[in-house]
């Protein structure tokens, strides 16, 4: 089955590659001539931009939201897992939508109710969907429990609490009432942004490594190690839970 | 083809699978992320590596701050600069406010001040010794742009002026200090200006 599969992926990798290569590369570049750029500390500038800030900033919003989602591992962690089972480039798109939808909803609904949700314990749960997805990746549900949980609805559930967390950071800078959902819209489109910048350089790797027989070897490995990165960011964010919350 | 299962492992390797992440996660949280992030060291393996240091100067001493002091009244400097009188006047302006500002390690803070147009704003502040990257500037009343005009930018220990306000709203420093440890500044202003404090 594999065999048939690898065959299925190599003939459409051409097109992929190459459509991923030319919009990559200037990005890429941006994204090294960025640090220089904004070289007196960006964090340090972003919080007294964020503090400092009475009104519509739609650019620094935008900015702000494709950083936290660039530099956000639990995101990139939880998205690697999705993705890495997904040879076709119609179901990269269905699944990254549908987490798309999930986390904008909660994170334009938690921010405009300003609800206030633990952040350790919505973390923690972050740090479980990457465990889920490493151990759905391995086939555990199936083996366990006879049947596949619809992974489709379980992208968008969990798309649903990585926006929790999204509205629980952005809520952390107490945002100026005035011009708030111009501003929460663009830290949405930011973060989506953000997403597609890391997604195209996930997609890469994962299409040349699957090139190669080590990825199929080496599967089962991987999810096992996403299971420990989950595992991880959960243990961290419960003992804060339990310390700070 | 419309759907990629992945292959489904045997209970063994699943197990197995499960049970490793499961340990190399404990073997991490408790050797290095729970120290370095906590201070929580159960194997004392933290402390060998040097990663307890990391969690502990959040707590305390690291917080953004803004003490008042007190003012020498102006009488006060001329009874006990009764023969000097001229001169004393000369080196120390008589400052209407004083206060004491720490800037947390590795953050940034802004103390600002409101002025009409016109105003001035005497000012001469120092920190405790090390030097802060520091950005001097104001910004218009009810502008949403996020636009600010910069008056000075540099980094220095001390810094001593006038400022004559170019248009009404906040204006001020933006500190940024970059060392390891806190750094004091006592900032000493006179003018006619409305403070607004720390931001």
């Amino acid at each position: 089955m594999t065999h048939k599969l690898k065959q299925d992926f190599l003939t459409m990798t051409p097109t992929t590659q190459r459509l991923a290569r030319l919009i990559s590369v200037p990005l890429f570049l941006l994204l090294l001539i960025s640090p220089s750029v904004f070289a007196h500390g960006v964090d340090a500038n972003t919080e007294r931009f964020l503090l400092a800030n009475q009104g519509l900033a739609i650019g620094s919003f935008l900015y702000i939201g494709a950083k936290h989602m660039v530099t956000g591992y639990d995101h990139l962690l939880f998205l690697i897992g999705v993705i890495f089972f997904l040879f076709r480039t119609r179901d990269v798109l269905i699944y990254v939508s549908l987490f798309t939808l999930g986390h904008s909803l909660t994170l334009l609904f938690g921010v405009l109710n300003n609800m206030a949700v633990n952040p350790f314990l919505i973390d923690a749960i972050i740090g479980l969907s990457i465990v889920y997805k490493g151990f759905d990746n391995l086939g555990g549900f199936r083996r366990l429990f006879g049947f596949q949980p619809n992974t489709k609805i379980a992208v968008m559930v969990f798309g649903l609490f990585h926006g929790f967390g999204l509205a629980t950071k952005l809520q952390d800078f107490s945002l100026p009432q005035a011009e708030l959902w111009k501003n929460l819209l663009a830290f949405n489109v930011g973060v989506e942004l953000g997403q597609f910048v890391a997604l195209l350089f996930i997609l890469i790797a994962l299409d040349f490594w699957r090139r190669h027989e080590s990825f199929y070897r080496f599967s089962t490995a991987t999810n096992t190690l996403l299971m420990t990165g989950g595992l991880i960011l959960f243990g961290y964010q419960i003992t804060g839970y339990l310390i700070n919350g | 083809m419309t759907n990629i299962n992945p292959p489904v492992q045997s209970l063994k390797s699943l197990t197995i699978a499960s049970a490793f992440a499961l340990l190399l996660a404990v073997i991490i949280l408790l050797s290095a992320v729970l120290p370095a992030e906590y201070g929580i060291d159960p194997t004392g393996m933290g402390k060998m590596m040097g990663l307890t240091a990391l969690s502990a100067p959040t707590k305390d001493g690291n917080k953004a701050l803004a003490i008042t002091c007190p003012v020498l009244p102006p009488q006060t400097i001329k009874q006990a600069a009764s023969s000097t009188e001229t001169i004393q006047k000369e080196q120390l302006p008589q400052w209407q406010d004083s206060v004491k500002i720490i800037v947390p390690a590795g953050e940034g803070l802004e103390y600002k001040f409101h002025l009409v147009k016109g105003a001035t704003l005497d000012y001469s502040w120092a920190t405790d010794g090390a030097k802060l990257y520091f950005d001097f500037h104001g910004e218009p009343k009810g502008d949403k742009t996020g636009y600010f005009k910069s008056f000075k930018e540099s980094s220095d220990n001390q810094s001593t002026g006038t400022l004559t306000a170019p248009f009404e709203g906040p204006h001020g420093w933006y500190w940024e200090n970059k060392t390891r440890s806190p750094v004091a500044i006592i900032l000493n202003t006179k003018g006619s200006y409305r403070i607004l404090g720390l931001l």
